[in-house]
Formats: C-alpha cells, structure tokens, sequence
C-alpha cells in the first residue's frame, strides 16, 4: 500500500516511515500541512496519516478540504488529544479512525492495515461467507462451521469471530476489538478480551492456539494461509 | 477617590454656609426700607406743595394699604395725624437708620420696620411698615438652613468614615494579593471581622477562592510527587533490565519483555491523563441520554468470561429503561473498573451481585461482592491516585482504577459510595435523575 505521512515531528515521522516501510508498504512525508494537501491531492495514496496539529495548515481542516474536493482516501488522524470530545471532532471533520499519541507502532500498522482493507471492500460487493482453512462463516445464517461440525456461538463471539475473520491475514488489536465488536472505547484494565478468545478458541477447537494465533504485546491475528 | 468625594461633599457644605452668612446680614429688609423712603419723599412732596393736607393723605394710604402705618407729630411728640398711638415703649434697632416697632396687628404685637423723618418745621413723620410675615419666613428658612448644613456635615462625617473603611479593605485585599503574587504562599487569608457589609462577603468570597485554588494546587502538588515516586519504580526496573542486556545476544524475547514494560509505564501516563482530562472537564458528557442498563449490561456481559474463570458468577438485574444523561464510553469505564476490582477481590466460587434502579429521585446502581471490603479509614483513600490497599499489591493494577471511576462519577455529578455488604464491599453510585432534554 502507498501511505502519505503528514507529521511535523521528524523523529515520529521517520520512526513511521521505517516501521511502515519495514512492513512493505511504499511512503511519502510531508512536514507541514500545505504540502501534505498538495501531495494528498495530486498523488494517489492507499492511507493518509495526518498528524492533528501541524503547521501552516492543521489537519483537521486538511481532512475537511480534502472531502470537500470529493478525495476518499481513507484518513488515520495522529494526535495528542486523546479526549473523547477530541476524537468525535476528528471522525466528524473525515478521519475514518483515530490514534493517542504516544501509540505503539504495532496499534498504527494494524489499524492503517484494517482501514485499507475496509476502504477497499467497501467498493467491491461485501461478502456474506468468510472462510479461514476449514473454518466457514455465513453472516445471512449466522452459521458458523468446522470442517462437517456446526459450532454453535452466542451473539458476541459470533461478532468477535467476524470482525478477524474480516481482517483475515491482518493483526487485530485489543482496542480494535473493542471498539468495533463491543462498540465502547475504553481502557480495559486486565485481560478481558484475552478470556474471551480463549473461549472462542475452545469453542472452535482451537486447542493449540494455530487458527486464532496472538501476537504478544499487540493482538491477535488469523492468518491468510488457512 | 474617598477623599476626592468627601471633598466635593464639604465644598457643598461650604456654599450652603455661605448663603446662610448671607441672609443673616439682613439683605431682604433692603426693599422694605426702600418702599419707605418712597413713602416719605412722597409726603415731603405733598407737604411742600399742598401745606396742611397731609393728613387727608395719610388716612387714605392707612386704608388702601394694612401692611403700611404712620404717625405725624409736631415738635414736642404730639400727634397730629396717623394711627401708631401712642409711641410704644421699647424700641429697637435693626440697622442703621430703621428701627423696630412692636405694634397691634391683626394676630396681636406684629413686627414693624420703622423710619422717622424730620421735615424742615421740625415736625416728624414716622412712617411704619408690617414685616412680620417676612420675619417668620426669614426665621423657619434659617431653622431649615442650619438643619440642613447640620446633615450635610453629618454625610461629610460618615462618608469619610466609610470611604476610610472601603479603602483600608480594598487595600487590604490588595495587599494579600500582592502578597500571594510575590511569595506565591496560598496559606495566607483574609482577615474577616465583620459579616454586614459587603466587602466582608467579598472577603469572605475570595478566602473561599483561595481555599478551592489551595486544594487544587496541592493536589496537583500531590499527584506529580505520586507520579515522581510511583513511575520511578517500573522505570528503574526497567532501567536494570535494559542493563542487564549489555554485552547480551539480542533476542526478540528479552525485547518484548522490554517492550512489554516500557508500555505499562505509557499505559499509566495515559490512565493519568484520562483522569486529568476528565476531572478538567472539558467534555460534556451529560447532554445524551444513555441507557444505563444497557452499558451495565454490557459490562457484565463483557466481564462474564473473567468471572468465570474464578467460577465466580454474575448476577445482574436491571429494570427496563433506566436512563440517565451521560458519556456512554466513560460509564462503561466506570463500570468495567468497578466490576474489575470486583471480580479481584471475591473470593473464588462466590457470588456478584450488580444492579441498576430507577425511581422518582434516583438513579441507583449498585457492584456487590462478598470479598474482604474496605476498612472504614480506607475508604477515602481509595479514590487517589496511586493508591492501593495492602491486599491488592500482589495484583495487578496501578492504584488508578478508582481515581478514574472518582473522576467520570464526578463528572456525571453521580456520588459514590463504599458501603459495608457483610462480609464484602458494595459500590453504590447514585445518579442524577433522568430529565427531559435541557439545552443550557
């Protein structure tokens, strides 16, 4: 994927770019907002991540003229303000998502990940049948399948087993999950999402930890291969 | 400004004095001692010209006009014509050339303003004039006068006084103003030795201000030597990690254990900030409705698995439609980390009991676990920051979990309470009843 990174600060924007390019992903920076909009406007990129505060021109209303001149590209916001109120502003001026700084590099990548995928499947028809190996889901019958076994799943492990198969081959992270199986943004102070995989994972008999795999410190992720 | 003020006052004062001086001379008795002489070089006329008649003319005036007397007398005192008869006794002066007769009138002795003019036969004309209406009103306008110059002066005197007053506590407050800014010493207050005026409410406004700003600097004093003793902990640890891998192999392991620790460090900054952010106030969480037993709900729902894993079992009842205004993301915080604490602190196999009511007044919702609770001196010590009771150092946690649910209870305007559940703790939040949509 070709990413824009429109940062200020030079030591988070080359620790972006090595990190994103280490990843296998081509990147063009921008020190200050004008740029940034003058490249995100006549380069065609997969991601933008744009810092909130910048100078001569500060992201938000980078985001906002972008929109206004029809550019979809999907938007990760960077910030310090890490506020609920701060983060509804950013979504509302066209970020599609939001990261606090300070952030591991880790959280960027799987989000930027996620966000191009989305972007792209939202212009190809969105299917109702995911698969992983011998794992099937169909989202119509809310079925889901093991090789000839039917698993039956209550309403939220349906969604959590949803949500990484949707993001098959990518890393999901803790607060991903939240947000967008629990629907709540908050700071979970144990392991909570960890228990619920662990049942998922007995209930998809998962029993040495090769379809649903974690990665430490970071997340979990269902690989592409299966 | 005081002294400015009560300078214009008794300049007013002043002038009010020098009327009076005015008056007292006398000056209205001018125009009566003129209309006299007019009367007497009338008859000096008369008597020039029309020898003898004097007396015809006298009696005339004495009937056109009450106010005005006369007495025409020959050389040795003997009446010829006119109605002052006799003389009276006792005559006085009143300036130079007018005298002052007490004659008869209509409401008995009566004030006359006299003049005697010899003519060249040596008879005498004495010619009077009524001035008692005058006298009276010179008189009650003098009473009136001095009255008034007697309040002005009283006003000079208490406005002087008050002005001294205002401006000794105006400098006072200055003064410890002055004070603060120079020795930035926030103990210092406002010396209160009266409660009816209103500077002493201002006084007593301000030592409130100083009160709150005192708290407030001395807990964000408290809270950055917290942060300086508790961070220094992990990140020394940290530090003797990182030291320990000199001249080591590099692997991915020991980095992820680095990585690992450095981000619970971070996550504590967070957590601080959050707090921060929340207690600054500057969301507004409490303009959307939020539906309570929804996010308890969920919270137990979420926390169920944990639970489990403890064989400790939830139990949830939540009547319909309990409603409240509030922050959706920060109440699930609030919740999560009370059921969180919950589920550390029950004993294995027992039981959770979390509810959500609504009646008339309030909205109640309750975390009820049967573990060892809070002694009773702990209880306020809970909700600092850093703070954690002996028991839980062994687990995990970074003595925030309670400051953040303080902060977004406060927020919501919500009061919490720990309460004894014997044996146990019960965590009671009381919400503001639900109202219909207000705009402020």
């Amino acid at each position: 994927m070709k990413f824009l990174v429109i940062e200020d600060d030079s030591k988070i924007r080359s620790y972006i770019e090595k990190g994103l390019k280490e990843a296998g992903h081509t990147v063009d920076l921008a020190e200050d907002g004008e740029t940034g909009l003058h490249l995100a406007s006549h380069e065609k990129y997969d991601i933008l991540i744009i810092d909130r505060m910048l100078p001569k021109l500060d992201g938000l209303s980078l985001i906002k003229t972008l929109r206004g001149s029809g550019n979809l590209t999907g938007v990760l916001i960077l910030s310090a303000l890490g506020d609920i109120d701060d983060r509804v502003t950013g979504l509302r001026a066209g970020g599609d998502d939001y990261l606090t700084k300070p952030f591991a590099f880790i959280e960027l990548l799987a989000r930027v990940e996620a966000l191009g995928k989305r972007t792209k499947q939202a212009h190809s028809l969105q299917s109702t049948l995911l698969r992983a190996g011998d794992l099937e889901m169909d989202l119509l019958k809310r079925r889901v399948r093991r090789g000839d076994r039917v698993i039956d799943l209550q309403a939220r492990e349906f969604s959590l087993l949803e949500y990484l198969l949707k993001f098959k081959g990518q890393l999901v992270t803790r607060t991903m999950l939240l947000e967008g199986v629990w629907n709540y943004h908050f700071d979970p102070q144990t392991s909570v999402i960890d228990v619920h995989i662990s049942r998922l994972r007995k209930k998809l008999g998962d029993t040495d930890n090769s379809l649903i795999k974690t990665v430490r410190g970071a997340g979990y992720i269902i690989e592409d291969i299966f | 400004m005081a002294f400015l003020f009560t300078i214009i006052l008794a300049a007013s004062a002043g002038m009010l004095g020098y009327f009076l001086v005015d008056l007292s001379r006398q000056d209205f008795l001018h125009e009566t001692e003129a209309a006299i002489d007019t009367e007497i070089r009338m008859l000096a006329s008369l008597k020039s010209t029309q020898n003898g008649n004097l007396a015809a003319y006298i009696e005339q005036r004495t009937q056109d006009d009450d106010a005005i007397r006369f007495r025409y007398e020959d050389e040795q005192g003997k009446k010829i014509a006119g109605t002052i008869d006799p003389m009276p006794e006792t005559v006085q002066k009143i300036t130079e050339g007018v005298l002052r007769f007490d004659l008869a009138g209509v409401k008995g002795n009566e004030v006359f303003a006299v003049k005697i003019h010899t003519f060249e036969d040596s008879n005498r004309i004495i010619v009077a004039r009524n001035i008692h209406d005058l006298l009276s009103r010179y008189q009650t306008m003098k009473i009136m006068s001095w009255l008034i110059m007697g309040l002005m002066a009283c006003i000079v005197l208490v406005s002087f006084v008050i002005s001294v007053f205002v401006v000794s506590r105006i400098n006072r407050i200055a003064r410890l103003a002055q004070s603060i800014v120079e020795t930035g010493d926030l103990s210092q207050r406002l010396k209160i030795d009266t409660r009816w005026d209103d500077l002493s409410t201002l006084a007593i406004i301000l030592n409130g201000f100083l009160d709150k700003i005192e708290t407030l600097m001395n807990s964000a004093r408290e809270v950055s030597n917290h942060i300086a003793h508790d961070l220094r902990t992990p990140l020394s640890g940290l530090r003797s990690d990182i030291e320990a891998l000199k001249g080591q192999p590099f692997s991915d392991h020991k980095l992820d254990q680095l990585l690992a620790e450095a981000d619970r460090i971070l996550a504590v900054f967070q957590a601080l900030l959050r707090i921060s952010n929340i207690e600054k106030g500057n969301t507004h969480p409490l303009v959307k409705e939020v539906d309570l037993g929804k996010i308890i709900h969920d919270v137990t729902e979420l926390y169920e698995p944990l639970a489990e894993e403890r064989q400790i079992s939830l139990h949830l009842t939540t009547e319909p439609d309990v409603k409240i205004r509030g922050d959706h993301d920060l109440l699930f915080q609030l919740f999560a980390n009370v059921l969180d604490n919950a589920i550390k602190f029950a004993p294995p196999a027992s039981q959770i009991k979390i509810a959500a009511t609504a009646d008339k007044d309030h909205v109640t919702a309750y975390i009820e676990d049967a573990g060892v609770g809070i002694a009773d001196d702990e209880k306020e010590k809970v909700f600092k920051h850093f703070y954690r009771v002996e028991a839980s150092r062994s687990k995990v946690g970074n003595g925030l979990g309670l400051s953040l649910v303080r902060a977004i209870a406060e927020q919501h305007r919500a009061q919490i309470t720990l309460e004894d559940s014997k044996p146990g703790l019960r965590v009671r939040i009381l919400f503001q009843p639900y109202q219909k949509f207000r705009i402020a």
